[in-house]
């Protein structure tokens, strides 16, 4: 084992302050984005890089930030959430029906989904760690069973026109933005100061690096594992109303195929797969590079097959390059 | 010793694991202020011993009285409650984690209490934290790191400056605190032991390695079969004599 604690005062590294930047965490997320920035606006002319086309990348990504940030706060624990998808999909289904048929007031609208979301990961949460199913089986469970019963609810219906509460959190625009980005952004910065400022962020960091330690330290490992969960529920509850809103319309398949996009942009960001570490300006980077990948993709004339191959591919990338780096 | 007032006093332990009797009735005494270590062959009971008296594995029966008073060890807690501190040989660091947050984690001064979203008073956190290194003797150059990135011995350090920052514990166990480390590392964790016994502290250490015992330890106890077969002075005895008792070939060595 290296033992750079143990090096003379006089051999510190030479450049010191290059070696804090490509230590880093989310270097790599960042070099990688200049770089296709650069490759993107030369292949497409001048169509990708505009204000617009940013705009409507960001657009795009915020749902998928929200849900990044609280797979980020669960990823660090040393588990996985894959059933986010599904997860918006049964609170689309029952949010957007029940304020169709009026049995749900307007007014309620957000709360309930962030409640219903939460009660989804709570669901999760007490199946990993009360009963000590694997995150990622306890969560393809649910990712299975939650979109069956979004199915089976929905049928081949669809929501549509919704309430004005609805459609303002997915549609309007502030600030030159669209209010889902700043949602988004919001989520963001609260997410970065639980995990870098609170205790909170401390414990589930303590927990991913040596359950062992945490647990001898009485740290109530369960109960900060599970909450994990429940928080990436109750954001994908308000994933699930911005993208309502924005579809202005709910359906069986709402939230489709989110997760793996999730994964990836995280794990892209520098948190790692395995738990101990995490980042949310790693995780925002890392949305952002996955959103502009698609949105370049899409603009250089890639088909939607493509897309998914290349970010299955990211992902083992992304994991690959992680583990070696924790080798040295 | 100045005093020899009995501070732990186990008697007559006894744990199975089905048909395994791990214990046979060990029983020792630990005076107040004494360094002693506990030795014995593979499979002799050491850590089973001391898990009960750590609450982690509370043993079938038997008896434990810390300063002449009977007391009830089930669970860590209970330990912890009684002044019973142990660091264990996988240490039990959070890797990811900086030095003050491990020495502190679970226990932090805070600025503003939210529960666990309660904001971590760090300066206050940095500060102690460096005081008890210092008052330890433990250097470590850069205590904003992880602990992943400290040495073995560093680590075992840290673990042991945890376990004593709010001063010296009624009981403080290491369970092979030098094993796996290099020649200097083990010079500085010896150092560190041998600080904390200047400064009165009571220690139980499990160690293979007869050197390091004799060069820490007041008395060695040896563990047989489950039971504690000897207890001896280190002034009193060669090592010779303490692998003879170890391997059971000295002929009425049983105490
Ligand atoms: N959890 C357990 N289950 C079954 N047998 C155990 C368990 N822990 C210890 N033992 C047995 O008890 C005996 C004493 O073990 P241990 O206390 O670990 O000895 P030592 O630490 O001196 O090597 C051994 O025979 C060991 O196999
Ligand atoms: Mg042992």
């Amino acid at each position: 084992m290296t033992n750079p604690a143990q090096t003379m005062p006089g051999s510190a590294p030479k450049s010191n302050s290059l070696y804090r930047l490509t230590g880093l965490p989310y270097f790599n997320v960042a070099v990688a984005i200049v770089v296709i920035y650069v490759a993107l606006t030369i292949i497409t002319g001048d169509t990708f890089n505009t204000v617009n086309n940013q705009i409507t990348i960001m657009r795009a990504a915020s749902v998928f930030l929200i849900l990044a940030v609280g797979q980020t706060l669960v990823m660090n624990t040393g588990g996985i959430d894959i059933s986010t998808g599904s997860m918006i999909g049964v609170v689309g289904a029952i949010v957007g029906s029940t304020l169709q048929s009026g049995a749900l007031d307007p007014m309620l609208a957000i709360p309930v989904s962030i409640l219903l979301g939460a009660l989804l990961g709570a669901f999760n949460g007490f199946n990993i760690t009360v009963l000590g199913v694997p995150p990622l089986l306890a969560t393809l469970g649910t990712f299975v069973a939650y979109r069956g019963f979004t199915q089976h609810y929905m049928g081949v219906n669809l929501v549509t026109n919704l309430p004005d509460v609805v459609t303002t959190v997915g549609r309007s625009w502030g600030l030159g933005m669209p209010l889902a980005v700043w949602i988004a952004l919001f989520v963001t910065l609260v997410g970065w100061f639980v995990l870098t400022q609170t205790l909170y962020g401390r414990y589930i960091t303590a927990i991913g690096s040596n359950p062992k330690a945490a647990e001898a330290t009485r740290l109530n490992v369960k109960l900060l594992t599970a909450s994990t969960y429940v928080i990436q529920g109750a954001l994908a509850g308000l994933a699930a109303l911005v993208l309502m809103g924005r579809l202005n319309s709910s359906s069986a398949a709402m939230g489709e195929g989110l997760e793996l996009h999730i994964i990836a942009a995280v794990v892209l960001g520098g948190t790692y797969l395995f738990g101990g570490r995490a980042t949310m300006v790693g995780t925002l980077l890392g949305v952002y590079l996955i959103g502009m990948l698609e949105n370049g993709l899409i603009q250089t004339g890639a088909g939607f097959f493509v897309q998914k191959m290349i970010l299955g591919l990211l992902i083992i990338a992304a994991v690959a390059l992680q583990l070696q780096q924790k080798r040295n | 010793m100045q005093e020899k007032r009995p501070l732990l006093e186990v008697r007559n332990l006894e744990k199975r694991f089905g048909g395994v009797r791990a214990l046979q009735g060990a029983s020792l005494i630990i005076e107040a202020g004494e360094t002693i270590a506990l030795v014995g062959d593979n499979g002799a009971g050491k850590s089973t011993f001391v898990k009960s008296i750590a609450g982690v594995q509370p043993a079938d029966t038997g008896e434990i009285l810390l300063n002449g008073k009977p007391v009830s060890i089930r669970t860590p807690k209970d330990a912890g409650a009684l002044g019973i501190e142990v660091v264990y040989q996988d240490l039990a660091l959070a890797n990811s984690l900086d030095v003050a947050a491990n020495v502190f984690l679970g226990d932090e001064p805070r600025l503003l209490n939210l529960g666990w979203f309660s904001i971590p008073d760090t300066k206050k956190i940095a500060r102690e934290t460096a005081e008890t290194l210092k008052r330890l003797r433990i250097n470590i150059p850069d205590p904003n790191r992880p602990v992943a990135n400290l040495s073995g011995g560093q680590r075992q350090a840290v673990a042991i400056g945890r376990s004593v920052r709010k001063g010296l514990r009624e009981l403080l166990i290491l369970d092979e605190p030098t094993a796996a480390l290099g020649v200097e590392e083990v010079r500085k964790v010896l150092a560190l032991i041998e600080s904390l016994k200047e400064s009165g502290q009571s220690m139980l250490i499990i160690s293979h390695d007869l050197e390091h015992v004799f060069r820490v330890a007041d008395r060695v106890a040896v563990m047989r079969q489950g039971r504690v077969i000897a207890t001896r002075r280190i002034a009193d005895v060669t090592k010779t004599d303490v692998v003879r008792l170890i391997v059971g070939d000295l002929e009425g060595a049983v105490a």
